[in-house]
């Protein structure tokens, strides 16, 4: 064996992350690491990568033992960890991060640009971001810091190389470049971990998949003698049943002609085009498309984060001038980006799930817990930092803020990249209840199975597929497909 | 990019115009404004806060703090004339007094580099420290460096540059070292966030390490071009430098949260409060309200170059 994990335990004070986990992985192997949230699948990332200490355990790495108390000793051993909390800087440009771990020097003390520039052109060229070298990190977009963070690893030279859910935020494309350089790079004998919560993908690329649950490793099986039902099963320790396609019923019907939402000519700055839309009360609305065609703008702009604009809630005109109006009006905007958009790492539980109803409406949340419990959020206590809680659980927080208000329309933009398929499924539900009252989801999502799954979950879906800007598809009922997805965003050929 | 649109960009270029707009009302409330006597004392009197403006700026880059680079001064400045007191040459006491700020902030580095203590509290106490043993060694201004040094200091080269700028020169250069080497680029990783650069296996605690001995290392040239200056020992001398240095700093574009802006807007703005003071002290305003209106100048300064900073990124987006 090349990897070998013996009895990793890792506890946080009372807190047990990991409890005596072992894994052992041959060289050159693809293998997956599945656990839903909490199941310690990141912290033995961040072990094996330097960030954190194991309490108790050992690593072994072709017998020999693997002993390291920084990313830095971990990088000299050719471990390297790329991991979705990103370790790009903002302030820095593509190239000065990816050379951060290993800055090259000229013949005296001094940095080499020269050198720098090389380096980072050689493997921005592998993933198609070449002109992107000296853009500073912050003006791109989260997919392609995305493939920066992963390029970043792939400049170091790992000989065991860690993915922790990189590709949650990469859309279709970018996850087949993703696959086909960590196939080469095991055909060159390095090691592969990769943390990823999308079936599809481990099923594509690896070649034998651990399951961790509460910080224990379940199992490790051969791809070929597993199936998605058989995972799901392992990693959430239920049965998890399929979506199953509801009816519409009568009292839904009834709503159908009640506009709820109405906007004229919303521009998109970024395209320089108008979007019209009609969303009605107890409807979902899915954005697709492939990456950055303007979904984000689209419900980024409608909530007012791009400028003011004049919209119609329920026949009446409001101009939106300020994201306090919109607030006000009962909109709410889930961010995909937990970190900057979505939590106040630092503060407690309760303080991130009331400072819109208090901050904004003046009502203090009644019930917290059974709002948290009713959104299965697992946590201890009500004033412990958000920041301890998994992602998953995080992002159920800022979502109980939002509905805990009543909002008549729910604008998420990409929320569940990096959650566990559990932790989706409840998100999802919060939609539907959502929408069973009356209310609307526009949720824009990078995983088009997501909107396909949703679309079963809520019959009266909607699925716009955004091209250039434009709505290029609408898709409504049965239409919505993965294939009729895919087909829609691609390009449409010019005809002459 | 073309090259207007990165002067624009260019952190440092408030402070730039603010320089040159008191340059230009110094040229109408200052006589003698424009002449090379006028810059000889200028430098004089200023260089040190220019050099620990420099200190200044590679430690908040990085995120850090340090207050106690005005202790640091007091410090190194009763050294440098005790060791000439006792008998020793002058280059003597520099290497002494030297020694000595780098030792402090070598304290510094190992307080916050490795024991992980928050940069203001360690500064804070190391800066009493400083200021302390200044007050132990030294508990009354006096003593004297020598005529030579301090006719030598404020003589110019070749009749034209003011010999201070000779400090400011190799202050620049340490900068210019961090800059262009890879601590450089660390460092201002570590400014943005220091968990990141920590996983991306860069050795944190050694960067901030030097930050702090860098700062300590410039307080004692600062001290040295003021103890020609003052010509004496004096252990309270640097206590209104710690701020001043903050405030140039903050002047000269970079950002307190860390990771933003360059030594050379700290340059600018530690000009920028000279040419204030020098325009207050002009204008001929009573001694009692002379705090009061530099302060004003001060404050107007730094809310112009934060518009600035905010026009020119419109006109970049736009």
């Amino acid at each position: 064996m090349y990897l070998e994990c013996k009895n990793i335990s890792k506890t946080y004070g009372s807190v047990v992350a990991i409890e005596e986990a072992s894994l052992s992985v041959e060289k050159g192997e693809i293998r997956a690491i599945l656990g839903g949230n909490g199941s310690g699948k990141s912290t033995l990332a961040k072990i094996i990568g330097g960030i954190v200490k194991q309490t108790t355990g050992e690593i072994y790495i072709n017998n020999e033992k693997y002993d390291v108390n920084s990313p830095a000793d971990a990088k000299r051993k050719k471990v390297i960890i790329t991991s979705q909390e990103l370790s790009l800087l903002s302030n820095l440009t593509v190239e000065e991060n990816l050379v951060l771990p290993a800055i090259p020097k000229d013949k005296f003390i001094f940095t080499s640009k020269k050198q720098i520039r090389e380096k980072a052109l050689g493997i921005l060229k592998d993933i198609g971001l070449t002109e992107k070298v000296n853009k500073k990190i912050s003006e791109l977009p989260a997919n392609e810091q995305f493939l920066v963070e992963f390029a970043k690893a792939l400049l170091q030279e790992p000989e065991i190389l860690v993915i922790d859910e990189i590709t949650s935020a990469l859309f279709r494309e970018e996850v087949e470049l993703l696959k086909k350089i960590v196939r080469e790079l095991s055909s060159k004998g390095c090691t592969i971990l990769f943390i990823s919560h999308r079936m599809a993908e481990i099923f594509s690329l690896c070649s034998s998949v651990t399951v961790m649950r509460n910080g224990r490793v379940i199992n490790t099986y051969k791809i070929e003698d597993v199936d998605e039902d058989l995972l799901v099963e392992m990693l959430t320790g239920e049965k998890i049943s399929p979506y199953e396609i509801k009816k519409n019923s009568a009292d839904q019907r009834k709503a159908e002609n009640e506009l709820l939402l109405e906007v004229e000519k919303l521009p998109l700055k970024r395209f320089n085009k108008e979007l019209n839309l009609q969303v009605y009360k107890g409807e979902f609305i899915g954005i697709a498309g492939l990456q950055g065609q303007g979904q984000s703008d689209l419900v980024r702009t409608l909530f007012g984060l791009d400028g003011p604009v004049d919209i119609k809630i329920e026949g009446k005109a409001i101009h939106i001038n300020s994201l306090i109006r919109s607030v006000q009006s009962g909109i709410a905007f889930l961010s995909g980006d937990r970190e900057k958009e979505g939590t106040f790492a630092e503060r407690s539980i309760l303080e991130n799930l009331a400072v819109v109803s208090e901050g904004t409406f003046g009502k203090k949340v009644d019930k917290p817990k059974e709002l948290l419990n009713q959104y299965k959020v697992k946590y201890d206590n009500l004033a412990q930092p958000i920041k301890n809680l998994s992602g998953g659980n995080q992002q159920k927080v800022v979502l109980a803020r939002w509905t805990g208000t009543n909002p008549k329309i729910l604008l998420a933009d990409d929320p569940t990249k990096g959650i566990d398929v559990s932790a989706r499924r409840d998100v999802h539900e919060v939609f539907n209840n959502l929408v069973l009252n009356g209310s609307t989801v526009i949720l824009v999502s990078s995983d088009d199975e997501e909107l396909v799954n949703i679309s079963k979950l809520i019959p009266k879906s909607r699925v716009l597929v955004l091209y250039d800007g434009e709505i290029s598809k609408t898709l409504v009922g049965e239409e919505i497909t993965v294939h009729n997805i895919i087909s829609a965003s691609l390009p449409r050929e010019e005809v002459h | 990019m073309s090259n207007s649109k990165k002067l624009l960009l260019w952190n440092s270029f408030p402070s730039l115009c603010l320089v040159i707009v008191l340059i230009l009302l110094n040229s109408f409330f200052t006589n003698n404004f424009i002449s090379t006597s006028f810059a000889s004392s200028f430098f004089t009197s200023y260089t040190p806060l220019i050099i620990v403006a420099i200190a200044q700026s590679i430690v908040i880059i990085g995120k850090g703090i340090d207050l106690s680079v005005g202790g640091i001064i007091s410090l190194v400045n009763v050294v440098i004339v005790s060791v000439v007191g006792m008998g020793f040459s002058l280059p003597i006491a520099f290497i002494v007094g030297i020694l000595t700020g780098i030792i402090m902030g070598a304290l510094n580095g190992i307080v916050i580099g490795y024991f992980r203590v928050t940069p203001l509290l360690a500064t804070l106490a190391t800066s009493s420290i400083a200021g302390g043993i200044a007050l132990w060694i030294m508990p009354y201004p006096g003593g004297q460096v020598g005529m030579d040094y301090i006719l030598w200091y404020q003589d110019m080269i070749f009749g034209i540059l003011p010999n201070p700028i000779i400090f400011i020169i190799i202050s620049i250069l340490i900068w210019l070292v961090w800059k262009f080497t890879p601590v450089g680029l660390s460092l201002y990783a570590m400014g943005r966030d220091i968990n990141k650069t920590y996983a991306s296996g860069v050795a944190v605690n050694k960067i901030q390490f030097l930050t702090y001995v860098s700062s300590g290392l410039l307080s004692s040239i600062a001290a040295i071009a003021l103890t020609a200056n003052t010509g004496a020992g004096d252990p309270l001398i640097g206590s209104t430098y710690t701020l001043y240095a903050v405030a140039a700093t903050v002047v000269g574009g970079i950002s307190l949260y860390g990771g933003i802006g360059d030594a050379f807007g700290a340059i600018f703005g530690a000009i920028f409060l000279g040419l204030a003071f020098t325009l207050v002290f002009s204008l001929h305003f009573p001694s009692f309200y002379q705090d009061l209106a530099s302060g004003v100048i001060v404050l107007l300064g730094i809310i112009g170059a934060a518009i600035m900073k905010l026009r020119s990124n419109k006109v970049i987006t736009s």
